[in-house]
C-alpha cells in the first residue's frame, strides 16, 4: 500500500486534513503542537488504498525538539512515500522552506494550500498556476475545515513525482 | 530612553527590525517563524513573561532572552 505522509508547519491544520482524508477522529485545536506523535490512517483512493500518516509539525529539517525529531524520523524511514506538503496560504512564505527541503530530498510532493478561505479574508493572493510551473508539483488551494479541494488533492496523487531543487531554482530566475 | 531592543517596547508599540544579534540558530529559528530583518512589527504583549509579536501576518511568542537580542527602531 502506497504511504502518504502529511507534513507541514505546525497549527496549519495537518491533522484536520487528516481527519477529512480517513474519516478518523484525532484531536485537533487551533494552536501550534497539539500533534507530538504520529497516527496512522487509510484512505480508499479510485484505484487503490493509501496509508496516510498524521506527522507532526515541523519548520524544518533539522530537529529542534521531540516533536520536530518525530516528524524527521518518520519522513527518513518512508523513504519513496508521497508527501502532502500542507501550508497555511495566508503565511505562505512560512511553509514554502519545509515544502522546498522535502522536495530536495527526493520525495513526490503534492502542495496542499490549506486555510485557504482564511488567506482570501487576509486578502493574500496567490497565483498558483506560476507556483505549479515554478515547482512542477500539483499545488491545491484547500480548506480543511470545510472540504473544499479534496478531490483535487487525492486526483493529484496520482500526478506527483519527484523534482529537482536545482531546476525550480533555475525557474525562479527566469520568472524574476 | 529610546527602546533598542524588541523586549523594551510596550504593548501596542510598532517598530522595525533592523539586526537580529545572535548566531547561526537563533537567526534560523526567527526567519523560518517568519522574522527577519526589515520587518515591521507590533508588541501584543511583552511587560513579563515571553514577548509576543505580530510579524508578518503571524502572530509569534518569543522568550525574553530572544528579545533581548532583536534590535530594533521605533515606528512603523
Amino acid at each position: 500500500m502506497k504511504k502518504i505522509l502529511l507534513m507541514g508547519n505546525p497549527n496549519v491544520g495537518k491533522s484536520v486534513f487528516f481527519n477529512r482524508l480517513t474519516g478518523a477522529n484525532v484531536i485537533e485545536s487551533n494552536y501550534p503542537g497539539t500533534t507530538v506523535d504520529y497516527t496512522k490512517g487509510y484512505m480508499k483512493g479510485d484505484s487503490e488504498d493509501f496509508e496516510i500518516i498524521d506527522v507532526p509539525g515541523t519548520f524544518s529539517l533539522e530537529a529542534k525538539d521531540k516533536a520536530e525529531e518525530v516528524a524527521v524520523k518518520m519522513l527518513e524511514e518512508e523513504k519513496g512515500a508521497l508527501v502532502i506538503c500542507v501550508i497555511d496560504a495566508s503565511k505562505i512564505e512560512r511553509g514554502l522552506y519545509l515544502c522546498l527541503e522535502i522536495i530536495e530530498r527526493g520525495y513526490s510532493v503534492v502542495m496542499a494550500l490549506n486555510m485557504w478561505d482564511v488567506a482570501e479574508d487576509k486578502n493574500v493572493q496567490i497565483d498558483i498556476e506560476k507556483l505549479k510551473n515554478i515547482l512542477n508539483i500539483p499545488v491545491v488551494p484547500t480548506v480543511a475545515i470545510s472540504g473544499k479541494g479534496f478531490k483535487e488533492v487525492v486526483l493529484s496523487i496520482k500526478k506527483a513525482a519527484s523534482v529537482g531543487v536545482k531546476e525550480i531554482m533555475e525557474r525562479v530566475g527566469e520568472t524574476k | 530612553m529610546n527602546p533598542k531592543f524588541l523586549y523594551e517596547l510596550q504593548p501596542g508599540e510598532w517598530a522595525r527590525i533592523i539586526n537580529i544579534e545572535g548566531g547561526r540558530g537563533l537567526r534560523q529559528r526567527l526567519y523560518l517563524r517568519g522574522v527577519k530583518e526589515g520587518d515591521t512589527i507590533r508588541v501584543i504583549s511583552s511587560i513579563q513573561g515571553p514577548v509576543v509579536i505580530e510579524a508578518n501576518r503571524s502572530i509569534i511568542a518569543l522568550g525574553r532572552g530572544m528579545a533581548r537580542k532583536i534590535r530594533i527602531i521605533k515606528g512603523r
